[in-house]
């Protein structure tokens, strides 16, 4: 029996086949070793297009879920050990192990066009509009670190309606909005500051800071670009991983 | 006129325009003019650029003419009291090169804030179009912002609408 696709649901149709397809392998009901039914005859089950289907198969493929024999089909893989790491800290914006000393003042909250190549980052044509965010972070009232996020518009344009000070991005995201983050990608390095980065941190125009450029995916869309600037202070970012089975 | 005509039946998306917050530089509003209209060749009527505050509120317009007025070096404005006949003017051909120079390339780093036009004047969704006609006449507006509740904008009024919507009454047989 086929769960049905809920096309009320924010969540991508493609997401929705994946979690259905990925929960049928999960319970054994789709065997290891079996083919899974051909691209059309999925299409007909779940009432979606090829491409939705070739989405969530990619996504399983990429998960380990299932392998493509070429020439054969598409058949349920056996998940094996991973020589990886598997991240334990909180799949969140930020990592610290205690973020209740932490308040969170909104600076800005506005929809614009991007610019400084950030269409390139998002994926997405250099005319569509985009949500800015920026958050401060203060630790016993000093600032310690801001985020600038920046969002496609058409991904989740009810964002600028809700309370930013209350949840974070990604539970707005997952909990609110139904679009998952499958996927964050990181790159951590040290860069000066321009005014509108130093003025909120209390620091000279030019001073180093940690910066975190944090790309958050649903598939394979960019759905959240986080900046995220460390002053450098007496708190830390924390991040925990262990070797584990995937 | 007919007297159900209102604004909301007239106005247009405000998506139709391109956002920018206040303190984008009038290098990137023209870095926008570009990527939205002329790259594009979307030519909407009135050529312009939306500006909002942080929290998202509509602060202002900015048209090409804004940006190119921003952009007019000391020498070339005029004061109130100088009287220049218009034959001078020929003259203005001969300063192009001079325009390049480092003051053009300094005003461009000024905020937009400082050459938009503030949005003063608002409509409500369910005003007569005589009254977003009045205002725009009479305030000599380029897009009238609708706000709903005084508050959340939904939006604009042009006046190629509202010309359509006047000449469309008169023509009526």
């Amino acid at each position: 029996m086929i769960e049905l696709i809920n096309r009320e649901d924010h969540q991508k149709l493609y997401l929705q086949v994946y979690e259905i397809i990925k929960k049928k392998i999960e319970s054994g009901e789709w065997p290891i070793g079996t083919q899974i039914p051909t691209e059309e005859k999925l299409c007909r089950l779940f009432d979606v297009s090829r491409a939705t289907i070739r989405n969530a198969i990619m996504e399983l493929v990429r998960q380990g879920y299932l392998k493509r024999q070429q020439g054969k089909g598409t058949f349920i893989s056996k998940r094996v050990i991973s020589d990886g790491l598997i991240m334990l800290t909180s799949f969140n914006e930020l990592w610290f192990k205690d973020e209740s000393i932490f308040k969170l003042e909104v600076l800005v909250r506005t929809v614009m066009m991007p610019v400084d190549g950030i269409h390139l980052q998002l994926g997405i044509p250099e005319d569509k509009h985009i949500i800015y965010i920026k958050r401060l972070f203060l630790a016993e009232k000093m600032p310690s670190i801001l985020i600038e996020s920046f969002i496609p518009y058409h991904i989740c344009p009810l964002l600028l309606e809700e309370d930013l000070n209350d949840s974070s991005l990604f539970q707005l995201f997952e909990k609110k909005f139904g679009i998952r983050i499958t996927k964050i990608t990181n790159e951590i390095f040290i860069g000066s500051l321009k005014a509108e980065q130093a003025i909120p941190l209390s620091l000279q125009v030019g001073s180093e800071a940690l910066i975190v450029s944090q790309k958050c995916f649903s598939g394979d869309s960019v759905v959240l670009l986080n900046r995220i600037y460390k002053k450098n202070d007496n708190h830390v970012l924390y991040f925990e991983y262990e070797r584990k089975a995937l | 006129m007919s007297e159900s005509k209102v604004v909301k039946d007239l106005m247009v998306g405000i998506f139709e325009y391109p956002h920018i917050p206040y303190w984008f530089t009038i290098n990137q509003a023209i870095r926008i003019v570009k990527v939205s209209f002329i790259n594009t060749k979307k030519f909407p009527e009135p050529l312009a650029i939306l500006v909002f505050d942080e929290k998202y509120n509509l602060m202002g317009t900015l048209t090409l003419k804004d940006i190119l007025i921003g952009l007019e070096p000391k020498f070339l404005k005029s004061t109130p009291k100088a009287q220049v006949p218009e034959e001078n003017e020929s003259g203005l051909s001969i300063i192009w090169d001079s325009l390049f120079t480092k003051e053009i390339k300094q005003l461009a780093e000024k905020q937009v804030r400082d050459i938009m036009v503030p949005a003063k004047y608002f409509v409500e969704p369910n005003d007569p179009i005589t009254k977003a006609a009045y205002m725009m006449l009479h305030h000599d507006l380029i897009l009238l912002p609708v706000l709903e509740g005084k508050k959340k904008f939904v939006g604009l009024i042009r006046m190629i609408e509202i010309f359509d919507a006047i000449s469309n009454e008169l023509m009526k047989e």
